[in-house]
């Protein structure tokens, strides 16, 4: 039993949110996606005198940018008890739609706008599902993964579409230094998310229904309000990964970024937010994603064989976990 | 309907509840008098949680009356029963782990400012009021911003219940709100509801507990079997008429 | 607070790295003969790419120069292509050779290549060249088979054997695909210019079984068919198999690609010639046209990478030399490097 806070370090553990004999091991969970960034940092400056050159960091800051955000909108879902298996294929539909109303004359920026519409309707429609017909998330995503890659492949015929626009080319390629635009407008996502999911109140019901649904059904916070809200959070922030997407490969992939489907799950898993739902936080799917690109990279400037990159990730993420395991 | 003396904050008259064949509520008849601890005792499977339930919101009644301070009332959701000013501390506390004291305590009633789609959380005002709230029910207080997974049980107990009396600004309903502390912190719940009693709030206690029930309570109902079949006031009994009556030694 | 205990914490170790990338910075290599060269392909999973990138080493080793080669897992990895020249275009090469997954995939990488100066050689798979001016790419010079030249030299061959008359049939890849239609597209001009008459044209997908398919009717509504023109080996070694199923073993199949199994089947008889593109001359002439540049040369916009008729006269010959051309090629290069 803890003995009464007063002040000196108790205060200090009590702000921490442990108490004496949570220090130790879960503090050390509690930091694992910052230490594991650090370990990757120093491996990789051992290993490589490039790893820590300026062009480097700017490579991966600019390549993690986009499995920022889409980790950014899987930890609302996550944080709920949920889980969304559709966000890759929300991207490529949103994608697409922006290429559809390019190759019709339309101007990019209507084609952005609509595309943002698309993936957050398409977000809200996961989460009306789960919540109205009270079906479970896994399962309600898994159909609509495939029923929103087969609406992209018919939409696209297979096959992509050049988007020329400036605006695009602009983002994905210029910046200021070390920040790519395209991390910029990551950066500015976790900002508003950070807001969103710690400062408003629908981030405390976020939390909520997924730490203790019975109790937030008990005090009257409304399921369907919750489940749709962050379900469109993660199809908004998808189309907006979709868009970037696009902008990076200069043209609509119906196929392209599906593996961004597992690695979001395994950067917010790396960034301490637990897959039970009720516990939630920004920067560590942040660090989570750098993580893993870094991992990635590291593996490409030594010239390992590319088949080994996957092997590398999941050893990582399996190893973030297993500290995970301390934190209870 | 007898018109309701007005000192009875709630009534109910005939209340039934059930869940396809199975009957939770047979029909009870009860009141609770205003300013005073009303305690609701009986065997496992008499009805008590149902009726509670019933009452705020969580059980839907098929027949009968809820009457709340002399007016008829219809309890079909918890927010009915927030409406009117009643809480409740359940059994499980209701508390979410992961939050911290404050969120727990301004749960979907957090002070915001701003509005519509810009409105944020004042977080330092909730801390604040907080820390107020649990002060006056315990010396063990902890800091509004530890999460409710690294507190003592004494202390989750006295939060479930600092929230419910924080809110319920009418009437405070309590399942077996000390049957998981130890001696000390049972004394300190007892003490705040007592006292509180003494300012003038009123509140319905279930308890297992007939020395509980003795040491607390102003008056006392006796279910059976999904109905409320006896009444006493705490003065005028003893703890051994009060077994006789769960048991049914003595049937009225 | 323990989320700014936290943030706290980050922010150190984000300045941390800030500083150490300030103070580290690239070595820049002086443009020289002697600059690294990196080579991204498709994927090394396909032995089409998988020469070009033993092409590629070998040009490197022989001229003692690093040439490091990255590929993607499929042939259909278009981001995972994206950030490997993006992770390479970070360090200090001075020249990248690149085959495209798509027209415009490795655009956002190019741009910065090009802002930072540093050359860029096109291998097999064209860069959009719209796209790549939109976004500030210049393309130093673009090294690939000419699809059209090798349709016109399995044309002219068939003209040869077939005398100057006869009927012959096309047998094309996926239907609009560019390589494709370019091959078909040259033989046909060939063909009909030394006076044989195409009288179908189908297309087989790249595929063997479809290929045996179509060659099998063809024959039927075609009794007196002189020859089929493939535009790959796949597919002509299916066609191969109808005529002699059909007991035709006089009809004269080219096929395209000059894979190992095709031109074994040409020492042993069975298809008549292929023209065999050479991917490893294609690496070969990719890390070359990187050390012109890298000496501060000025290369020719296009150059086409050699291709060779292959049939029984010269089979063995281009088996023992496999994978590299049996005869001498034109390597614009060597003369500019400095």
């Amino acid at each position: 039993m803890t003995t009464p806070i007063s002040a000196g370090p108790s205060a200090l553990l009590a702000r921490l949110g442990l108490s004496r004999e949570q220090l130790g091991m879960a503090t050390v969970a509690k930091l694992a996606p910052l230490l594991a960034l650090i370990i990757l940092v120093i491996i990789g400056a051992i290993v490589s005198p490039t790893f820590l050159s300026f062009g480097n960091i700017r490579s991966m800051l600019l390549t993690s940018a986009i499995l920022m955000i889409f980790a950014v909108g899987q930890t609302f879902v996550i944080a709920t008890g949920g889980i969304d298996l559709s966000v890759a294929s929300i991207a490529q539909l949103s994608g697409v739609s922006l290429g559809i109303v390019v190759a019709g004359g339309l101007s990019p920026e209507l084609g952005m706008l609509g595309a943002l519409v698309i993936g957050t309707a398409a977000g809200a429609l996961n989460g009306l599902i789960v919540s109205k017909l009270k079906i479970t998330d896994f399962i309600v995503t898994l159909g609509t993964f495939s029923a929103y890659s087969g609406l992209t492949l018919l939409l696209s015929d297979a096959k992509p579409q050049i988007v020329n626009s400036s605006f695009l080319i602009a983002i994905s390629t210029r910046g200021f230094g070390l920040v790519s635009f395209l991390l910029l407008i990551a950066i500015v996502v976790a900002v508003v998310a950070h807001f969103v999911m710690f400062r408003t109140p629908f981030g405390t019901h976020v939390l909520a229904v997924g730490g203790n649904k019975k109790a937030a059904d008990a005090l009257g916070i409304s399921f369907v309000r919750v489940k749709v809200g962050v379900y469109a959070i993660s199809g908004l922030l998808a189309a907006v990964a979709g868009i970037l997407l696009v902008a990076r490969l200069g043209a609509a992939e119906p196929t392209a970024g599906s593996a961004y489907q597992l690695t979001s799950i395994a950067a917010a898993v790396l960034g301490g937010v637990s897959l039970f739902g009720g516990k939630g936080s920004i920067i560590g799917p942040l660090i989570g994603a750098l993580v893993l690109t870094g991992v990635v990279n590291l593996l490409t400037i030594t010239g390992v064989p590319v088949y080994y990159q996957p092997i590398a990730v999941g050893a990582v993420v399996v190893l973030a976990a297993y500290l995970r395991r301390y934190e209870r | 309907m007898t018109h309701t003396t007005p000192n009875r904050i709630l009534e109910v008259s005939d209340l039934r509840v059930r869940f396809g064949s199975v009957v939770a509520l047979d029909g009870a008849t009860m009141y609770a008098n205003t300013g005073e601890i009303t305690a609701i005792i009986g065997d496992n499977g008499a009805g008590k949680s149902s009726l509670t339930k019933a009452i705020l919101g969580v059980y839907p009644t098929s027949e009968g009356e809820i009457l709340f301070k002399g007016e008829k009332a219809v309890m079909d959701t918890p927010h009915a029963a927030k409406s009117h000013g009643i809480e409740a501390v359940f059994q499980d506390l209701a508390l979410f782990d992961d939050l911290t004291l404050w969120q727990n305590m301004f749960i979907n009633r957090e002070l915001t400012g701003g509005f519509g789609p810009f409105s944020f959380l004042k977080r330092a005002e909730m801390i604040k009021q907080s820390d107020d709230l649990v002060r006056r029910l315990t010396v063990n207080v902890p800091d509004a911003r530890r999460t409710v997974r690294s507190m003592s049980g004494g202390q989750r107990q006295a939060v479930a219940i600092a929230r419910a009396v924080a809110w319920g600004s009418e009437l405070v309903i309590m399942d077996e709100p000390t049957a998981a502390l130890g001696i000390r912190e049972r004394t300190e719940v007892e003490d705040t509801i007592m006292s509180l009693r003494d300012e003038g709030r009123s509140f319905m206690l279930i308890s297992h507990s007939f020395d509980q029930v003795m040491r607390v309570a102003d008056a006392v109902w006796v279910m059976r079997h999904g109905r409320a079949v006896a009444h006493r006031r705490v003065s005028e009994t003893t703890g051994e008429e009060l077994v006789a009556l769960v048991t049914g030694a003595i049937n009225e | 607070m323990k989320y700014s205990h936290k943030m706290g914490v980050v922010a150190i170790a984000t300045s941390a790295m800030f500083l150490t990338a300030c103070s580290g910075g690239t070595t820049d290599s002086a443009a020289t003969a002697d600059g690294d060269v990196a080579v991204v392909l498709k994927t090394a999973s396909n032995q089409f790419w998988a020469t070009m990138q033993d092409g590629a080493e070998f040009a490197g080793s022989d001229a003692g120069i690093k040439v490091t080669v990255q590929s993607g897992t499929a042939e259909d990895s278009v981001e995972e292509q994206t950030t490997l020249l993006q992770t390479l275009s970070g360090e200090s090469y001075s020249c990248f050779a690149v085959a495209p997954i798509t027209g415009t995939n490795l655009n956002q990488p190019l741009a910065g290549i090009s802002a930072a100066g540093k050359s860029i050689v096109n291998l097999d798979s064209a860069i959009d060249a719209e796209a790549a001016k939109a976004a500030g790419i210049e393309i130093a010079t673009f090294i690939a088979s000419n699809n059209s030249d090798a349709g016109k030299q399995a044309g002219e061959f068939m003209v040869a054997e077939l005398g100057g008359s006869g009927e012959v049939a096309v047998v094309g890849g996926i239907s609009g695909d560019a390589n494709s239609a370019a091959r078909t597209g040259g033989f046909i001009d060939a063909a009909e210019a030394g006076g044989l008459t195409v009288v179908q044209e189908v297309a087989a997908d790249w595929d063997r079984e479809k290929a045996l398919d179509a060659a099998t009717t063809i024959l039927q509504a075609n009794p007196e068919l002189g020859g089929f023109y493939s535009a790959n080996d796949g597919m002509a070694l299916g066609i191969v198999q109808a005529t002699q199923n059909a007991g035709l073993n006089d009809v004269i199949v080219i096929g395209t690609d000059g894979n190992k199994d095709a031109i074994e089947s040409i020492a042993s008889g069975g298809l008549t010639a292929t023209v065999s593109q050479y991917p490893y001359a294609v690496g070969v002439l990719g890390v070359d046209a990187c050390r012109a540049l890298n000496s501060g040369a000025e290369v020719p916009a296009t150059v086409d990478a050699p291709i060779a008729l292959v049939s029984g006269d010269n089979a063995d010959q281009a088996l023992a030399s496999y994978p590299q051309p049996f005869e001498d090629y034109a390597n614009p290069f060597t003369a500019l490097i400095k």
